[in-house]
């Protein structure tokens, strides 16, 4: 008979208590129950529940259960950025403060380690109210209505710039062919910071201003989509490992920081999942949908949501991340 | 016997499918609310109680094209400065 250690070069564990911390595809043998056990982990993308409306290059910010959707396109091109906040609290969106129609944007930047009462969003393109162009409003949120501030400094290369930090300690960064990064302070004042190693537009980014990443995005003569990355430690970006594919999403993405990043789907029409642990990147489960032009949202790259998108159509669907969580816990074995 | 069958549902939000529907079966879905689901016990549940209306291959392929191909239409229409790099041209979507 084939025993599992000719298989898999491992002797199976006998214990009389499940261990504490067991490790992902750990099997044991608990003598007390004799039964033989594995830990059983899961990952996977789960329906969330709907935006009120179909909205793309929308901006994200909070917590899989504490949320926000922040302005982005309604419909087809040519049509007003919506000025609507949404608020989601893991099972459903209602409809937040929403932002003057003067500040509302398709694909602005948000401080996406902002919180579902701290957030803030500047920037971003709309076509209407005249004049059509890149917006240099700034509008911080409090959990039911926006403020405006002080406009951002760097309007006329910032389009399509990204963000990250807090509301309180917001980074910005890149642009359309730039290379500029920006940080705002607790009265949102803007300085710049230290220059991207290339210039890229429409990256993934996530974490605080001082250990925040940027990932993908438009770049380069001509210009196409490309797969660096690069970290930011609060003074200079260190470009990191390339992506294991291309795209440019603004703020499908999530994660603690430099070193837990998640980026799900994309330009063009992706449902990858890929993921930074500071070291190297790795893919994940995918989405169920794919799309581009989502917004993300979590504190972690364990647990977090994608919201709103199109493939091609615009589409209010969201999507929650649960990754290498113990869902199960010890299962049984058997052996049907 | 198929590896896959496809259907037309509406997603409902929270609930539509969980983590551990994805566990059970491939899901994977496409414009115009078609999803394509592992041929299992699990998966065909998954779409009877979702209502699902099932569709041969061709029928969702056809629904997908005509989705992405009004959508093709629509940019095609725009007008020139809207067809940036951040809006690109709708791609084909081909069932595997």
């Amino acid at each position: 008979m084939t025993t599992f250690k000719q298989i898999r070069g491992n002797l199976i564990k006998s214990t009389s208590t499940d261990p504490a911390n067991p490790q992902e595809g750990q099997i044991w043998y608990n003598s007390t129950s004799q039964v033989l056990k594995g830990e059983e982990f899961l990952e996977a993308w789960a329906s969330g529940g709907n935006l009120p409306a179909p909205v793309s290059a929308n901006q994200g910010a909070g917590t899989q259960t504490a949320a926000l959707s922040i302005s982005g396109q309604p419909t087809a091109p040519g049509t007003a950025a919506t000025t609507a906040t949404n608020e989601y609290d893991g099972s459903a969106w209602t409809a937040g403060g929403s932002l003057a129609a003067g500040a509302a944007s398709y694909g602005g930047a948000s401080a996406t380690k902002g919180s579902q009462t701290a957030s803030l969003y500047w920037g971003g393109y709309n076509p209407t109210p005249p004049p059509a162009g890149y917006r240099t409003t700034v509008s911080s949120y409090d959990g039911s209505s926006w403020t405006a501030q002080s406009p951002f400094p760097g309007f006329s290369t910032m389009g399509y710039s990204s963000g990250a930090g807090t509301e309180n300690a917001a980074l910005g960064m890149g642009g359309y062919l730039v290379t500029n990064t920006y940080e705002s302070d607790a009265i949102y004042n803007w300085t710049a910071g230290g220059a991207l190693p290339q210039a890229r537009y429409a990256t993934a980014a996530g974490g605080p201003q001082t250990a925040a990443i940027s990932a993908g995005g438009y770049g380069g003569s001509p210009v196409v989509i490309q797969n660096n990355a690069d970290t930011y430690d609060g003074s200079s970006w260190t470009a990191i490992s390339v992506t294991p594919i291309t795209y440019a999403q603004r703020n499908g993405c999530f994660g603690t920081d430099s070193s837990d990043f998640v980026v799900a789907g994309g330009t063009p029409n992706r449902a990858d999942t890929i993921a930074w642990d500071g070291i190297s990147w790795s893919t994940k489960t995918s989405l169920s949908t794919a799309r581009q032009g989502g917004s993300g949202s979590g504190a972690s790259g364990s647990i977090g949501l994608i919201s709103g998108g199109q493939n091609p159509s615009f589409t209010n669907v969201t999507e929650e991340f649960t990754g290498e969580i113990v869902q199960l816990g010890y299962k049984t074995l058997t052996s049907s | 016997m198929a590896h896959f069958i496809y259907g037309v549902a509406t997603n409902t939000g929270k609930g539509f499918f969980t983590a551990q529907d994805r566990q059970k079966f491939f899901l994977r879905g496409y414009p115009a609310n078609v999803w394509m689901v592992g041929n299992n016990t699990d998966g065909a549940m998954w779409l009877a109680e979702k209502n699902g209306v099932e569709k041969t291959k061709a029928e969702a392929q056809a629904l997908i094209d005509a989705e992405v191909q009004a959508a093709q239409a629509a940019w095609d229409a725009l007008p020139a400065e809207q067809k940036t790099d951040m809006n690109p041209r709708p791609s084909d979507v081909t069932l595997p």
